[in-house]
């Protein structure tokens, strides 16, 4: 009996612990800082170094701390922001850029002449492995004039070189050579001269503050990305946009989300366009997909209105490798629309006849590995509809979901695959050439079209805009007719910005370009 | 009728009549818990073995125009966010861990027996070196292991079940070994050694079989609800169980990331948590029964 | 041996020198078992991530990088030497505790300062919902005493609703707060209370919510209560019935000093037998609640093939488990020396 006394006072007393404990959670004050501007991320950036950008996540982080010579400004004329002015030469071979001076890194040291030198010595250096390396390519030599003059030589002449110096500038005398290691620590701690400098690289959280040596001028007080995988999560934290826990903005709201906050009192919508395309890519490799016949008739199949509106809201159907903003679109072109019978009679054509459900000729059935990476929004659902809608025509899909690395290893190196969908993103204007050329790098699809490879190859050679363009636009007619993929669409992308913000302006592919210019209420 | 059939069995006393009244008597004196788990297990094997039976295409199910319906007669217990019946999608769920359960489940309870009772009586050098092996399987993290394998391998159902059920092998093993080891010290089977009898057989019969059958059907039942178990864990994690449109119950519960409405995951949950109630109920029931029975 | 007597001072001494020697040997057997343990399941691990299919290389270099590119990342990130002797690197450079650095998730962290931490906030949740639940299951065996079929009606139901895998229970709590969120914040509210299950600064300091919330769930889930109440009761009620608590009842002694020390031994093991489930359990709920532990931090370089840090990750849990073990017979070992006696 006393022990069963001394357990129920030890209860009340554990319980009234427990209840004072909880009392105290719920009371506890918001922590957080009214003038930090936070915003999720669905994956983590790979590093915080320019170079070694391969996320979408790191691109945008990386604009807070560095800042390259010259950048386009809202109008999109090229502006200069650590270079105030630059001679091209008239042979078009070269060009000097004078520095600001003033500039200051975030341990304090001078921005010089010495520092652009080294980026691009260190970018062309062999040791430095990293994926755009063939953006600092065109650059034969770089030389620094005194403290703030840089002069540059090409190896072949360019129309508008500043265009070109578009890339981020890091400190010379924080690395010992030229040959720059992914482990470094600076990678983790980077120096720039941006208007955010690295506090703190947490495991889930990076945090950024203003630079007070800045050059110019930025009004929020700090950055906080956080890393959230969860998408329905990010909609989670931007309802709570307020002070303390909670985002300010979300980069991509999903569509089926957009209705959540489309008379939101605290958060506004604000679409913004990028250069990225949607595509169905065929292996050509595989027997069947290399007939031009099935691979229109899988198009034919195909409602692209119905995917995009069930599954990702707004966009334009595309009928070509361009978006619709883009100086190469080819509004002649008609985008293919769903018929069923026409896709039918064009399987029957090459051949294909129904068997047991599956269309086969032969030995070859249509029975299609659709490789999907996992990562890509909504993809489950779309594969899901593209399965149905293709099962109509009777071809046969098997869709597999894989993570990225695995992806890329299944996709891009040992090409097993017969169908996969995915996005190609461009900085500025779609450079088709490496995707459809024989052989080219970003060609995993194997194809190969020697009437194309001619067109490719003019377009390199010509220099006269209207030419260039009107070789554009021929492309997109022969690449709709002979489909190495089917374009599918370009989509409205929207970010949930929280009202807070003042004088908002998003770049498209940088994001936050302009960021210094935002305000926090 | 009834009259007659009765007048015939108390004539023949066939076996089916003995066996019917021992069970009956049996069922009877179990409590409530083992009644309940024991139905709703039973259910649940039927359902798996007529599943491969019933066809469903995932496929043409989608119907986008009847998404996010609530339970009614038609669809008793709603549809998903793509018009699917959740119902169907149940049932036809179970069959994503019932086959790879049931394959799990006997590969562990034979393989961790045998090991087990290999190591019990042999002892020596092979005793040694195999529960040294064994003993460093155990100390894998089991979960810390399958989301590792699941990360990096293509998803596949079978590649969990079967690495599910190596991980369980270590702790089957050891408690058949001690079994083991306990009962090689008993009289009646240091009679049997005396009397010849080949040590396989000792082993495989008088030891497995009439000792360790009610505590390998434990572990089997065990194992299987521990499959059902990761299925839904690493469904959650990342989509590693089975993958869409193909159901299972995992993926369904999964779907409380994205769903709009409750039904479509929580319907799921609730039958995870039942089936696995059951599962190690009956379990245990078993397990006690025969205890009672062998006093 | 060991009966010899006690009575002359040489023979002590002889007799401590032979008692140190054997704790000795007995104490570096256990730990050398440890160790190779430790050993044999980080090679396990490094071998299986290693054939993984998928490289983090091509992703990095993508489509543009060239073989030479590809050789020479390898060299960087250490993946250019085989299975065994990368291994044999990475165990020697181990035992000087460097556990390596990360080379894809966080590029150039140390391993030790990215898994130490984050396995810190999952062993916290174990060790927390696990005490709480031997104290609650010591506490309410104590008050049902013992079994009755009446009780039935009480520990049915716990039986079958702690059934429930945690992660389950986990997800409806995360739904169930987050619908009561928005029910209250319907008003166009911004702030979210302290109690959201999404921690708004990473730290358990900022907000212990999310902390509290996962080792509910683990409390409530995978029949941890209901395995943990059965076991302590039966051995409570053994201990209670034995022959010498009577005798000790019947001396007029006081009951509880026993009582307590001869429950010490079952409750650890009970403790030591459920870590490494719990720590499996926390790593799903941890990612419920989007807390900073090891689940995170595993899938996401799990998802990077990052070698280094899931083998240091899952280094901690294998560590954990053995460390615990020990623990266990040290403590058996020393409540009852005869096992050490007995010999390995």
């Amino acid at each position: 009996m006393t022990q069963k006394n001394m357990v129920l006072s030890l209860y009340k007393q554990g319980s009234l612990l427990l209840l004072g404990m909880i009392a105290l959670v719920l009371c506890t004050p918001q922590l957080g800082n009214a003038q930090v501007f936070r915003y999720p991320e669905s994956s983590k950036q790979s590093s915080l170094m320019p170079f070694f950008v391969e996320n979408m996540s790191a691109v945008r982080i990386t604009e807070f701390i560095f800042e390259p010579l010259v950048t386009k400004n809202k109008r999109g004329d090229i502006e200069g922001v650590l270079a105030y002015s630059w001679t091209p030469t008239p042979d078009g071979l070269g060009i000097t850029f004078k520095l600001r001076q003033g500039v200051k890194w975030h341990d304090g040291r001078p921005f010089t002449a010495r520092d652009v030198v080294f980026t691009v010595k260190a970018a062309q250096d062999r040791k430095t492995l990293f994926n755009s390396k063939s953006k600092y390519r065109f650059i034969k030599s770089v030389q620094a004039i005194g403290d703030y003059q840089v002069q540059f030589r090409f190896i072949q002449p360019k129309k508008k070189p500043e265009e070109l110096f578009n890339f981020k500038i890091i400190p010379a005398h924080a690395f010992k050579s030229t040959a720059i290691k992914r482990l470094d620590k600076f990678n983790r701690r980077p120096i720039g001269t941006g208007p955010y400098k690295v506090e703190e690289a947490a495991l889930r959280v990076t945090k950024l503050v203003k630079f007070d040596g800045y050059w110019g001028r930025a009004s929020i007080r700090g950055v906080e990305m956080i890393h959230t995988p969860d998408s329905s999560e990010q909609i989670n934290l931007l309802k709570y946009s307020g002070q303390g826990s909670g985002v300010q903005a979300v980069i991509f709201i999903p569509p089926k989300n957009l209705s959540i906050f489309e008379n939101s009192d605290t958060v506004v919508l604000e679409p913004y366009h990028t250069v990225s395309w949607w595509y169905l890519a065929f292996n050509h490799k595989n027997k069947g997909l290399s007939d031009v016949k099935v691979r229109q008739a899988i198009a034919m199949a195909m409602d692209r209105e119905e995917l995009l509106g069930a599954h990702l809201g707004q966009g334009d159907i595309l009928s070509g490798p361009f978006t619709e903003s883009s100086p190469y679109y080819n509004f002649d072109v008609e985008a293919r629309e769903q018929d069923l019978d026409e896709a039918k009679s064009l399987l029957d054509q090459a051949g294909y006849r129904m068997k047991r459900g599956v269309r086969t000729k032969g030995r070859t059935k249509l029975t299609l590995d659709f490789v999907l990476n996992k990562d890509l929004p909504n993809s489950q659902q779309l594969a899901l509809s593209i399965q149905a809608q293709l099962k109509q025509i009777g071809v046969d899909v098997k869709t597999t979901f894989v993570d990225a690395a695995l992806y890329q290893e299944k996709v891009f190196n040992r090409k097993q695959f017969d169908l996969t969908m995915n996005v190609w993103s461009f900085n500025e204007i779609e450079d088709i050439f490496p995707l459809f050329r024989t052989g080219a790098p970003s060609n995993y699809i194997s194809y190969s079209n020697k009437a194309i490879d001619a067109k490719l190859d003019e377009s390199r050679r010509e220099s006269d805009y209207k030419a260039h363009k009107e070789i554009m636009m021929n492309l997109h007619q022969m690449l709709n007719e002979d489909l190495p993929y089917v374009f599918l669409w370009s989509l409205d992308i929207y970010s949930g910005l929280s009202r807070q913000l003042k004088d908002i302006f998003i770049q498209p592919y940088y994001y936050y370009s302009f960021f210094k210019d935002w305000s926090l209420k | 009728m009834t009259g007659q059939s009765t007048g015939q069995s108390t004539r023949q006393s066939t076996w089916y009549s003995t066996w019917y009244s021992t069970w009956h008597s049996a069922w009877k004196e179990q409590p409530l818990s083992f009644k309940l788990s024991s139905i709703i297990v039973v259910l649940v094997l039927c359902f798996g073995v007529i599943n491969p039976f019933i066809s469903y295409d995932p496929v043409l199910d989608v119907e986008l125009s009847r998404r996010d319906l609530a339970p009614s007669w038609e669809y008793w217990m709603g549809t998903d966010g793509q018009g699917r019946s959740v119902a169907l999608r149940l049932f036809k769920g179970i069959e994503a861990f019932f086959f790879p359960g049931l394959i799990a489940g006997l590969f562990a309870a034979f393989v961790g027996g045998v090991l087990g009772a290999l190591c019990g009586y042999f002892g020596g050098w092979i005793g040694r070196s195999l529960s040294a092996v064994l003993e460093l399987i155990d100390t894998l993290p089991r979960m810390v292991f399958l989301v590792l394998i699941c990360t990096i391998f293509p998803p596949s159902i079978l590649l969990i079940s079967i690495i599910s059920s190596v991980l369980f092998i270590p702790s089957i093993a050891t408690i058949i070994r001690r079994k083991v080891e306990a009962l090689g010290a008993e009289d009646y089977i240091l009679a049997h050694v005396a009397h010849g009898f080949h040590p396989l057989k000792i082993i495989s019969y008088h030891i497995l079989w009439l000792q360790c059958r009610a505590l390998l059907t434990r572990q089997m039942i065990f194992v299987f609800s521990y499959v059902l178990f990761i299925e839904t864990a690493l469904s959650y994690l990342g989509d590693y169980g089975v993958q869409e449109p193909y159901p299972s119950w995992g993926n369904m519960v999964a779907q409380s990331r994205i769903s709009a409405v409750a039904w479509p995951w929580a319907l799921p949950a609730l039958a995870i948590i039942i089936t696995i109630a059951a599962l190690l109920a009956f379990g245990d029931g078993i397990a006690r029964r025969e205890e009672e029975v062998k006093r | 041996m060991s009966q010899i007597g006690l009575d002359h001072p040489q023979q002590k001494s002889a007799m401590l020198n032979e008692a140190t020697i054997r704790w000795s040997l007995w104490l570096g057997s256990k730990l050398l078992r440890g160790l190779s343990l430790l050993c044999g399941a980080s090679f396990i691990i490094y071998a299986t991530l290693r054939s993984a299919p998928g490289d983090m290389v091509d992703l990095i270099l993508g489509l543009n990088g060239t073989p030479e590119m590809k050789a020479d990342l390898r060299a960087e990130f250490g993946l250019d030497l085989n299975i065994i002797e990368g291994y044999g690197r990475w165990a020697w450079r181990a035992l000087s505790g460097d556990l390596g650095i990360s080379i894809t998730f966080m590029p150039g962290e140390p391993v030790l300062s990215l898994a130490g931490p984050a396995f810190l906030v999952t062993l916290s949740i174990a060790v927390v919902s696990l005490l709480c639940s031997i104290a609650v299951a010591y506490g309410l065996a104590i008050l049902l005493g013992p079994p009755r079929p009446r009780q039935a009606f009480l520990l049915g139901p716990i039986q079958l609703l702690n059934a429930a895998p945690s992660f389950v229970v986990a997800i409806c709590l995360a739904k169930v707060i987050n619908e009561l969120i928005q029910f209250q914040l319907a008003g166009g509210g911004q702030i979210p209370p302290s109690w959201y299950p999404i921690p708004t600064y990473q730290k358990i300091t900022d907000s212990i919510a999310p902390f509290c919330f996962a080792a509910l769930s683990i409390s409530l889930g995978d029949g941890l209560f209901t395995d943990l109440f059965n076991a302590l009761r039966a051995e409570l009620m053994s201990l209670n019935e034995s022959l010498f608590i009577s005798a000790v009842r019947a001396k007029g002694a006081a009951v509880r000093k026993h009582l307590i020390k001869n429950l010490i031994v079952p409750t650890l093991s009970v403790f030591t037998a459920r870590l490494p489930l719990v720590l499996s359990a926390v790593v799903i709920v941890e990612y419920i609640f989007t807390l900073d532990g090891s689940g995170y931090l595993l899938l996401q370089a799990a998802k990077n093939r990052d070698v280094p840090v899931v083998v240091g990750v899952s280094l901690f849990f294998i560590f954990a488990v053995i460390v615990m073990n020990l623990i266990l017979d040290l403590v058996k070992a020393l409540v009852d020396p005869r096992e050490v006696a007995k010999g390995d």
